[in-house]
């Protein structure tokens, strides 16, 4: 992809409106001097996609970060820092314990299974137990899980990816550096990988390792680690060939060194890019792993198992499936949008 | 181009043979005893030992590496004695000799199972693929032509919608929509299954009256037969064809959704690209009608790189298969697979992968050939 140092990342709008020769020199006299890190943010910011993409991740987050308190089930058993009764101290978004089935628990008198949502502001009857989602399947708060599962996919999507840039970068470093034979090894890896259909890969990585969020994670990580060895090997061919590496080198620079310093920070542009649309990806992956059943533990708040625990009830109630399902498309468009805006931003030869 | 071919397919040897030993292995990493994963939990030594050898699993798994129970052995000291005589040689032989094995669960071999399964997955996903093609590249063109009207932004945004949706809620949202909400409308449709109850599509062999055959033509008919309105509109099976097309709609809907989006993408950007050059201008410029510049000239190039994309999205469909045969309880492919990985079922693994490579390689080298047909400026070497 980019083969240009980092200062033609922001090469793009830059230019402006054309000017005389005079009011050219006064402009480029009193203009503030370029700063690489303001105007990559500007361009960013020019982008429509990439805003709505933020705003979008943004709310995600906020969602996230204040769903509630501690609400997890471990291995060990279930952390479970929500109060039986009263408000949790925390500042919470989720009005009920996720993993708490409401049956019978004070004020939820009258509890259906799969009660359609309730809120007494919509002309809900004050006698029902109010709830904005609807309850699931096990009498627990749609809403309160919805909200969890922001703690869940968002990060495993980050996780994923993550993985796949660490061991992708390093793979395709060391095979564009290196070349000859080492190259041609690796390289051959990933293509088996890549012929390959991925989603296939991944459920069988996830069922060797053994059916856990974690190991649907890591085999989401391993399949994606192809695409990003082949951005980086590309780069590094390219940038490896500029003048600047030649005088790094000419300086007494290691050859790791030159890797590590010069090299890596210019092919940074097409993994940032490719990485972000990646983590949209790894979010349907994981819901797609978790849907068909194999990441185990049902009991967590995920988005995906919990459509596939309850798509059986399609017919009658809908909103237990198809609520936790727009929760998981908004997250993915999210990612995608800033994905776009992003790639147009960083990548000026691509803009229109 | 035949030294194209030739040598592009010998390339691909090594690839596949990746393939074959990437699956066998970690197919055979899967924790757990296969024996008790099909006999259930019950079984009794004596009938799992015998159920053991006779599917060879006692032999090495590679050179020194055994399965003992549920776990997995290395032993250094049985390298040697197991170099030549271990599972993976084993099938790699069988293979060569177009024996995919027998599978474990159903006691059948594992052609005969692709046979069955293999049609539904083709015809979903050629119909997914048309549906995709023909309303991706109109909207595409349309798009890039008028930038940044209504059509454009509309289309725009319905492509990012339909990449960010998981194709497990769009299949239940559609089945939602058309079979619960339009129940009772004539555009309601069913959202399972491939045919509904009582209707049947008779086999190729039984139309023509040849239940005698035997052997790969039998094979091939039975295939055929299975790829349900194909067979349906040849035979003149009228009422099962209509009825097998209208179980096809949802499921070949929620899977071409992303290709379409992808392709409608692509279409856009790349008739932009193309509009902007100077061949258009001197098409305008020798007085063409606009209709024709854009047709004739500028659609035709632009359609280059799309070629490619629906190359590429043909072998994507597959992960959405999964998915959609899951959602829709369709028994094809993709279902299988998942069935054969989470009972252990090694051969029907091993099987259907490898011959999901070798589309993809096939695939692939077809979409090469043709861009060098539909642009004679890309040589092949």
């Amino acid at each position: 992809m980019s083969g240009e140092p980092v200062g033609a990342l922001v090469t793009g709008p830059a230019g402006g409106p054309t000017m005389g020769p005079a009011a050219a020199a006064e402009a480029l006299l009193t203009a503030r001097p370029a700063n690489l890190w303001r105007d990559t943010l500007a361009n960013i910011l020019r982008q429509r996609s990439a805003i709505v993409g933020l705003v979008i991740l943004g709310f995600l987050v906020f969602v996230g970060l204040f769903a509630g308190p501690n609400v997890s089930t471990t291995s060990a058993g279930i952390v479970d820092e929500w109060p039986r009764t009263g408000s949790p101290g925390f500042p919470h978004i989720a009005t009920h314990d996720p993993t708490l089935p409401l049956l019978n628990e004070p004020g939820e008198e009258g509890l259906v299974r799969r009660a359609p949502p309730c809120l007494h502001a919509f002309g809900c009857p004050a006698d029902k137990p109010e709830h904005i989602f609807g309850v699931d399947g096990n009498f627990r708060d749609l809403f309160s899980r919805v909200v969890y599962g922001t703690r869940v996919s968002v990060p495993s999507g980050f996780g994923a990816i993550g993985l796949a840039i660490i061991v992708g970068t390093m793979i395709g470093a060391a095979a564009g550096y290196a070349g000859g034979r080492l190259d041609n090894f690796l390289m051959r890896i990933m293509d088996v990988l890549l012929a390959f259909p991925s989603f296939l890969l991944a459920i069988i990585i996830t069922v060797a390792l053994g059916r856990t969020l974690t190991n649907a994670l890591i085999a989401v990580g391993i399949v994606g680690v192809p695409i990003y060895a082949r951005i980086v090997r590309a780069s590094v061919l390219s940038i490896r060939e500029n003048d600047f590496i030649t005088a790094s080198r000419a300086l007494g620079e290691s050859g790791l060194g030159i890797l590590v310093r010069r090299v890596m920070p210019n092919s940074l542009t097409p993994l940032i890019v490719q990485g972000t649309l990646g983590i949209g990806g790894a979010v349907l992956e994981i819901a797609g792993l978790a849907f068909i059943g194999v990441t185990g533990d049902i009991s967590v708040p995920e988005w995906g198992s919990m459509i596939s625990l309850e798509r059986g009830q399609l017919f009658n109630s809908p909103h237990v499936v198809l609520l936790p399902g727009l929760a998981i498309t908004l997250t993915v468009l999210g990612f995608n949008l800033l994905g776009d805006g992003l790639r147009d931003a960083l990548d000026p030869r691509l803009n229109r | 181009m035949t030294r194209f071919v030739i040598r592009r397919l010998l390339l691909s040897i090594p690839v596949l043979f990746g393939i074959v030993f990437v699956v066998f292995t970690t197919a055979r990493l899967i924790p757990g005893d296969p024996c008790r994963a099909v006999l259930g939990e019950r079984a009794t030594d004596a009938t799992c030992d015998a159920f053991i050898i006779r599917y060879g699993l006692d032999k090495a798994i590679l050179p020194g590496l055994f399965r003992v129970d549920a776990d997995l052995v290395f032993d250094p000291g049985r390298i040697g004695p197991t170099l030549l005589d271990n599972q993976f040689l084993g099938y790699l032989g069988d293979v060569s000799r177009g024996d995919l094995g027998q599978s474990i669960k159903q006691s059948r071999p594992v052609t005969i199972m692709l046979v069955e399964r293999l049609p539904t997955t083709i015809e979903l996903s050629i119909l997914a693929l048309l549906f995709a093609v023909i309303v991706g590249v109109p909207l595409g063109l349309i798009s890039g032509y008028r930038r940044n009207s209504p059509v454009d932004v509309g289309t725009m945004a319905f492509a990012n919608l339909g990449v960010s949706m998981p194709v497990f809620v769009l299949g239940l949202l559609l089945a939602f929509i058309f079979a619960i909400v339009l129940k009772g409308t004539p555009i309601s449709l069913p959202p399972s299954g491939r045919l509904s109850t009582g209707v049947d599509v008779v086999p190729l062999v039984e139309v023509w009256g040849l239940q005698a055959l035997q052997g790969p033509l039998r094979a091939i008919l039975d295939f055929v037969s299975g790829i349900y309105t194909f067979t349906a509109l040849i035979t003149g099976q009228w009422r099962a064809a209509g009825d097998a097309f209208r179980h096809l709609i949802l499921p070949a809907i929620t899977l071409g959704t992303i290709p379409l989006a992808i392709v409608a993408r692509i279409t856009r950007s790349s008739l932009l690209d193309v509009l902007g050059q100077d061949f258009v201008r001197t098409a305008r410029a020798k007085g063409l009608r606009e209709r024709s510049v854009v047709i004739r000239h500028a659609a035709r190039n632009a359609l280059l790189p799309v070629v490619t994309v629906i190359g590429l999205q043909l072998g994507a469909l597959l992960s959405g298969a999964i998915l959609t045969e899951t959602t829709f309880n369709l028994a094809g492919v993709g279902r299988s697979i998942f069935e054969a990985i989470t009972g252990r079922d090694f051969a029907v693994i091993q099987g259907f992968t490898l011959v999901i490579a070798v589309f993809y390689v096939v695939v692939n080298l077809v979409v090469d050939v043709s861009y060098s047909y539909l642009d004679p400026r890309v040589r092949l070497r």
